[in-house]
């Protein structure tokens, strides 16, 4: 295939474990593997130059080796916003109760305390929190990063594949009138959006 | 017919599912107002907004809206299309920047308001009648579903206006007819909502005796006013009268026998069943030649075309490529509007009735094969609410139960019983078929809702 005229694929799956979904239809499993199929059927049977874009590190063993995988996960961790909470909610408290953590049983139990306590702010409080801002966030990194990559210009078709990929895709449909961008995991490059 | 000088009764009518949608659901909604406006009535029917019937649902067909009395007013309330939008475009400016805050918005609102994609419709619906209502009112509504919607529609439009509302089950709401277990578990919504517009509702109509019986054990301070109203054939849309099969007209020998289908093939139909009896039937002396042709549609939306065609093809090789034939001598002929179907009936010789589901499930089409006065070949489930209308035809062959074997058996007994028919028994079976003209057998509701209306004016004054 000639890889100047192959068609272009992008295929957005920012959170393929869907962690930031209250109640995910499928489960992450399946969610990766329809993710990997879909990107290895536009490279393997439509000959198309697939390019996928993600925020998860793990889980890409069985990609199919001509799809780029573009991450976005070392970027996200660096954001300040991830700093800060992580210095507020785990590093202070840690800091704070270091002191007394290694004294006897009591320490180690007023650590224990701080752990638990940590964590469930993180889970119950800004989780909630970061579920409607992630999307926004990552968007912005992906602006970034990928577009020095990928020329939007050149692409076919952009297929979304999880609501925190939904503020980037977007922002590619309304900077790029004539690109399909849409949910549709349709194997087919001609497909209505 | 209503005297002139007399002022006309004003209906509501929430349909959304009406022509030119090419829902199987349509056609009792078509026949009904169609029926009312010509016996004189006031018809304003509330429909599905045009933008998601061709671009969401891709499933259309516009020669039906020719059928449709002039004289109905149609409205098209908007419809939030949330659930059905895959195009980004299409995203509000909140969905696209907040999507997790906008999912969990629309399903708080599918949880604790009403538990339909179609809810925004119904609202939609509400404000607008009430604004018409209030310029001149509505003395009775009728409310089809699906979607269910429109019975909480009815439910909320009396409860601001006192107007009087009867619910058609077309389907059944928290039934499920092909497994006949409930379609919902204890507590969900749709159950609160269905007690609550069948208790309030002036009276409940179904399509057959079974989902009567069943609505009526449920919820039996409403069973007193459930009634059923069978679906019907249309003789707008066939000839008055019908010829003998081409097999009865055709030289003794000369002719290939040929079997239709004619409806929507769904995933819930036998269809393997029906694909292996019939290939047996090839098998006999007189049947090698024997074509059977689909008419209709794969599904009722767009996608599901390639799955249904894979179950035709899964035990068979289709034909030369040619993507029409799905199995040796079965032909997809593709869609026939309801306006040509005379033409299509009268070049069959068996019919055969590919239905899925039990004693709760009737299909309309049933009605509109006997009409034709062609041999008919079951093909469904022993114990079919269809069977209940077919025991008096004389023309139908039921092999019993879903055994390919059998199913052969009576397609060649019909395909022999075709090659005999005289005008006689054609014009019997015709005869036994007139009893469930639509008109006819709207009648029950006609009169209850001439009732309701004439009760409605008396205490009104109007």
């Amino acid at each position: 295939m000639d890889g100047a005229r192959a068609p272009r694929v992008l295929v957005v799956a920012m959170d393929p474990g869907l962690t930031m979904d209250p109640r995910p239809n499928v489960k992450p499993v399946r969610q990766y593997r329809r993710i990997i199929g879909l990107a290895g059927h536009f490279a393997a049977a439509e000959g198309a130059r697939v390019e996928l874009l993600t925020a998860e590190s793990d889980g890409w063993d069985d990609l199919d080796g001509r799809v780029r995988l573009h991450r976005l996960d070392r970027a996200e961790a660096g954001h300040p916003l991830l700093w800060l909470e992580r210095t507020l909610v785990f590093r202070l408290p840690r800091l704070v109760v270091r002191p007394v953590a290694r004294r006897g049983r009591r320490g180690a139990r007023l650590d224990r305390a701080r752990t638990m306590a940590s964590r469930r702010v993180h889970r119950r409080l800004f989780v909630p929190f970061y579920r409607h801002v992630r999307p926004l966030l990552l968007a912005r990194i992906a602006r970034r990063h990928v577009l020095r990559d990928v020329d939007p210009a050149g692409l076919a078709r952009v297929v979304v594949m999880d609501r925190t990929s939904v503020p980037f895709a977007r922002w590619l449909a309304r900077r790029n009138p004539g690109l399909i961008v849409t949910t549709r995991q349709d194997r087919s490059l001609d497909a209505a959006p | 017919m209503i005297p002139m000088t007399e002022r006309r009764p004003r209906l509501l009518y929430l349909a959304f599912y009406f022509p030119p949608s090419r829902a199987s659901g349509v056609f009792r909604p078509r026949a009904t107002a169609n029926r009312l406006a010509e016996l004189g009535w006031d018809v304003t029917v509330f429909a599905a907004p045009l933008p998601f019937l061709h671009g969401t649902l891709g499933s259309v067909d516009d020669k039906l809206m020719e059928t449709i009395d002039p004289r109905i007013t149609l409205v098209r309330p908007e419809l939030n299309r949330f659930a059905w939008q895959t195009d980004l475009r299409e995203y509000s400016a909140f969905r696209g920047t907040f999507p997790q805050l906008a999912q969990s918005l629309y399903t708080w609102g599918q949880e604790h308001v009403f538990p339909e994609h179609y809810a925004s419709w119904a609202r939609a619906a509400v404000r607008r009648a009430v604004r018409m209502h209030a310029r001149r009112g509505f003395d009775v509504v009728l409310a089809t579903g699906n979607p269910f919607a429109s019975f909480a529609a009815a439910w909320l439009f009396r409860k601001l206006t006192r107007t009087p509302y009867v619910l058609d089950y077309r389907d059944s709401w928290t039934l499920d007819q092909f497994s006949e277990e409930p379609r919902f578990e204890d507590g969900h919504p749709a159950w609160r909502w269905e007690r609550r517009v069948l208790e309030t509702a002036a009276n409940s109509l179904f399509v057959n005796d079974a989902q009567r019986s069943w609505h009526a054990d449920r919820y039996p301070r409403a069973a007193g006013r459930m009634m059923t109203v069978l679906n019907g054939w249309d003789a707008d849309t066939l000839p008055e009268t019908t010829e003998p099969p081409p097999a009865a007209r055709a030289e003794t020998g000369g002719h290939a026998p040929r079997f239709s289908f004619v409806g929507t093939i769904t995933g819930q139909q036998p269809i393997e069943e029906l694909v292996e009896g019939f290939a047996r039937a090839r098998e006999h002396s007189d049947m090698v030649r024997a074509e059977l042709d689909l008419y209709g549609y794969f599904g009722f939306f767009k996608g599901a075309e390639t799955v249904l065609r894979r179950r035709f093809n899964a035990g068979t090789a289709g034909g030369d490529g040619d993507e029409r034939v799905l199995a040796p001598g079965v032909r997809h002929r593709g869609a026939v509007s309801k306006t040509d179907l005379g033409d299509v009936y009268r070049d069959s010789d068996v019919l055969v009735f590919l239905n899925g589901g039990g004693r709760y499930v009737t299909s309309g089409k049933i009605f509109e094969y006997m009409a034709a006065g062609r041999p008919i070949v079951s093909v469904h489930s022993p114990g079919s609410a269809a069977e209940e209308p077919l025991r008096g035809y004389p023309l139908w062959f039921n092999p019993g139960g879903l055994d390919p074997a059998d199913i052969a058996v009576s397609m060649v007994e019909a395909a022999k019983a075709a090659a005999g028919l005289g005008e006689r028994q054609v014009a019997e079976a015709r005869a036994y078929a007139g009893r469930f003209e639509r008109n006819r057998t709207l009648e029950p509701l006609v009169r209850r809702l001439a009732e309701l209306a004439a009760r409605g004016r008396r205490a009104g004054g109007r």
